[in-house]
């Protein structure tokens, strides 16, 4: 490193320090600073601070979740977390089956059934094996149950899903059909087994529900509820209680031609889990999707900034370049630059936007592709934006022009571009600063115009694309849905107005107008 | 440069200046929409409901599409300059006929908003800047910049939600009750239904304008309470309220016309968003439907209207400068 740029380096800190010095003596300026800092540390800090992916992360919870702390509140008692009947899918050690399951068997005096915890199968399975007492002697039906019981002490949870896979080996010659169950210990059970098979083949791949049993699904309201209309979810948990999970296996011996055959008939139960979505979740709820609603507000505050950022650096840039541009060369340029904004300032912005958006325009789609239009939404909100900036830089330029540093630029030979970059653009990026600073409000305000629209893209998810969603899901009663993002567009754009304001008061004295 | 010249030279001058913007505004309004790659006859050549690829064909010579380009341009000067503005693309109707509703109940909404914002924003600007420095200096600057950073659109809903939804105080859709025209009523009946339609809208408009207004007159007014004439007023002995009204309003006004003036494109983007939220039927929500639809004959003229309204009232402030203040030299 040089010298000189080191002195240039320790001439920029000591600059920097007596612009801090004058700025932390506006109060306002200091409170937008804040507020700026809050919002971008959530910004980023957003993969910290939840788990979830705003918009791919579909039922974390059931749909229309209330937040969390809602339990707390007196009329929230019945509102239910997220519940998983096993916390591991499966039986993954020995201890996990025989400790917190349940077995029964109405073994009968010609077959038996017993339990046997199988490490080999799958992660870890329970297996039901039949045998006959005596190999000459049919056993009819005998009938096994595995159960576990859970406390539910809340109303209805939103949806739920159950999973369960089964092998099966020797039920050709005794069928056995699986079935199983959730109902209320000592309520009257009035709907028939969530599901029910009979196997009758040897299955080393695994047999699975089809359909899953999702509360949601019609098939399954129907077979569970009678109709597509009742809730099986509330059906089955109609009040706070105890609930029992039951799998019966009903082993079928009834097969004359097996008389005399010694053998076992084995069923392998694993993968089987219940999960009850919660009607609360997280520090904000979820939205129709089941998505978590705060994962959605602090990954919101990433595109809302950047968005806003993006946009209002666009903005200047062109602001700049055709202000510099007009006032510089002057002549018939300058009228037709100005004209040209003229004309862009009375035609109405928000439908151009709208235009711009709505429309597929073959450039811009070519340049920021088809899947995502964020880019596009920055363009073109920053196409649309910088015709106030250009008019002032460009005052600015005229005056700069007549100035005798210019002119003495001009009397030792530099070019228009040195003059342009050595001793214009220095002597506006006061301009700069501030004009950059008072875009980003509009940028991200009409960024969540158009969100709210419905022109969002789909790639990402935005405040406004929040209040959409809240909008068409007629989730605007839903407050803690509603008000989050739309407090955030405000507080983050009076930040950088009062930033703004601040900057326009230490940079520019003399361009001051008082506030 | 530097001359002043008459008034007459100033008004022709801006007057001619006016009708080439117009000009320009009418050619960038052509080449916006037909550059545009978006086709209004897919609607009907994507459902053979509507008639499928026949009837696109038989629109696309009705509304003239397939006609070479300096052919629409003249047919479109003439729809524009004659005040026809062609058919809309979706209701087959004349636009000429479809605008005035629509234009009227824009402007009801967008005048009394702008007319109460105006007044609650002088009116707040003056005590902000008489008390400048307090506490409720500091709360108005705070609450106009807040009103004014709030998403439109985001205090229309929470308008809605306590106004409409919980409190049932006024409606949240439309201009009219459908009792109020049917039977045919009495004029009074009429005229309340509509106010109380309008109240929601209004007030959004009117809490997203305010601030600017605010803080437009609390920056002048400050400005002009530290002259001479204030201060001469003062030893005169005359009321505070005559001398910040009076003398010191007069003067710090002309900001706010040209303000004004300049901001009608901005309160008609923020009118747009207000009309959706509450589903009042003027060109916003007009402008969404053409938009959705590809309904360009209705874009254009929309476009057209608002700029002609932004380029007239430019010229309106320019002119008034010198009413207000005669010590303005045109040049």
């Amino acid at each position: 490193m040089t010298a000189t740029s080191k002195g240039t380096i320790r001439l920029q800190i000591k600059r920097f320090k007596e612009f801090w010095n004058t700025f932390r003596r506006s109060k306002r300026g200091l409170f937008g600073v804040g507020i700026l800092i809050f919002y971008i540390a959530i910004a980023l800090a957003a993969p910290l601070l939840t788990p979830n992916d705003p918009i791919y992360d579909n039922y974390v919870a059931g749909d229309f979740a209330t937040p969390s702390w809602f339990r707390s509140i007196p009329g929230g008692e019945k509102l239910n977390e997220n519940f998983q009947l096993v916390t591991e899918q499966g039986f993954p050690t020995i201890t996990s089956l025989f400790q917190e399951w349940n077995f029964t068997t109405s073994s009968s005096e010609s077959g038996s059934i017993t339990l046997r915890y199988d490490p080999d199968v799958g992660n870890g399975s329970a297996s039901l094996v039949f045998r006959r007492k005596s190999s000459t002697v049919l056993a009819k039906e005998v009938r096994a149950h595995l159960t576990k019981k859970f406390p539910f002490p809340y109303g209805p949870p939103r949806r739920f899903f159950c999973n369960i896979t089964v092998f099966a080996e020797g039920v050709e010659k005794v069928p056995v059909r699986v079935s199983f169950t959730i109902s209320q210990i000592g309520g009257n059970q009035s709907y028939p087994s969530f599901w029910s098979e009979k196997i009758e083949n040897t299955t080393k791949t695994g047999m699975t529900p089809s359909p899953l049993i999702d509360s949601y699904d019609p098939e399954i309201k129907k077979r569970i509820g009678g109709d597509t209309l009742t809730d099986p979810a509330k059906m089955v948990f109609s009040e706070p209680a105890n609930y029992v999970y039951d799998i019966s296996f009903l082993f079928i011996d009834n097969k004359e031609e097996t008389i005399g055959e010694e053998f076992e008939a084995i069923v392998y139960v694993d993968d089987l889990n219940v999960k009850l979505y919660g009607t609360a979740y997280g520090a904000l709820g979820t939205d129709q999707q089941g998505r978590d609603i705060f994962a959605q507000f602090l990954y919101g505050a990433r595109i809302s900034l950047l968005i806003g950022l993006i946009a209002a650096a666009v903005s200047v840039l062109i602001g700049l370049i055709v202000g510099i541009v007009a006032g510089y060369v002057g002549r018939r340029v300058d009228q037709v630059l100005m004209r040209f904004t003229d004309v862009l300032l009375v035609l109405p912005a928000l439908p151009l936007l709208i235009v711009l958006i709505a429309v597929p325009i073959p450039i811009l789609e070519g340049i920021f592709g088809s899947g995502s239009s964020m880019g596009k939404i920055i363009f073109v909100i920053g196409v649309l934006n910088w015709m106030g900036f250009a008019r002032v830089v460009r005052s600015q330029t005229l005056s700069l022009k007549e100035r005798p540093f210019i002119e003495a630029a001009k009397a030792v030979g530099a070019g228009r571009f040195h003059i342009i970059l050595r001793h214009i653009i220095p002597n506006v990026m006061s301009l700069i600063y501030v004009s950059l600073a008072l875009s980003v409000p509009t940028a991200i305000t009409l960024e969540a115009a158009l969100s709210w629209l419905g022109l969002y893209d789909p790639k990402v998810v935005s405040w406004g694309r929040m209040l959409y969603d809240a909008q068409i899901n007629e989730g605007i009663e839903r407050l803690w849905w509603i008000v989050p993002p739309g407090i955030s567009i405000a507080l983050v754009s009076v930040s950088f107005i009062l930033l703004g304001y601040a900057l326009d008061e230490i940079l520019n004295p003399k361009l001051r107008r008082r506030r | 440069m530097g001359r002043s010249m008459g008034l007459r030279t100033y008004i022709l001058k801006r007057t001619i200046y006016s009708f080439a913007l117009i000009l320009f505004v009418l050619a960038l309004n052509f080449a916006i929409f037909d550059l545009m790659p978006g086709d209004p006859t897919a609607l009907f050549a994507n459902q053979a409901r509507l008639g499928g690829v026949e009837v696109a064909r038989a629109m696309e010579g009705l509304w003239g599409l397939n006609q070479p380009l300096h052919v629409r341009f003249v047919t479109y000067m003439r729809n524009m300059l004659t005040g026809q503005f062609g058919i809309s693309y979706i209701s087959m109707a004349p636009i000429a006929e479809e605008v005035t509703d629509r234009l009227l109940n824009t402007f009801l909404l967008v005048g009394v908003s702008t007319i109460f914002s105006i007044i609650i924003g002088i009116v707040l600007g003056v005590i902000a800047a008489y008390k400048r420095g307090s506490i409720s200096d500091s709360l108005l600057v705070l609450s106009s910049l807040t009103t004014y950073s709030v998403p439109s659109f985001w205090l229309g809903m929470i308008l809605l939600l306590v106004f409409s939804y919980r409190l049932d105080w006024f409606p949240s859709v439309g201009t009219t009750s459908f009792s109020a025209i049917n039977p045919a009523p009495n004029i009074f009946v009429y005229i309340t239904d509509k106010l109380w339609h309008l109240f929601l809208p209004a007030l959004t408009l009117t809490l997203f304008m305010y601030g600017g207004y605010l803080l437009l007159t609390r920056a002048t007014m400050l400005e002009t309470l530290t002259e001479d004439y204030i201060m001469t007023a003062r030893a005169k002995g005359l009321k505070e309220r005559t001398i910040l009204f009076k003398h010191a309003l007069k003067n710090a006004s002309l900001p706010l016309i040209t303000n004004a003036a300049i901001s009608i494109g901005f309160i008609l983007s923020g009118a747009i968003i207000t009309e959706q939220v509450f589903n009042y039927p003027g060109l916003g929500m007009w402008t969404w439907k053409a938009i959705d639809n590809t309904d360009y004959p209705v874009l254009h003229c929309i476009f057209f209207l608002v700029a002609i309204c932004v380029i007239a009232a430019n010229f309106i402030a320019d002119l008034l400068y010198g009413v207000i203040d005669p010590r303005i030299k045109y040049g």
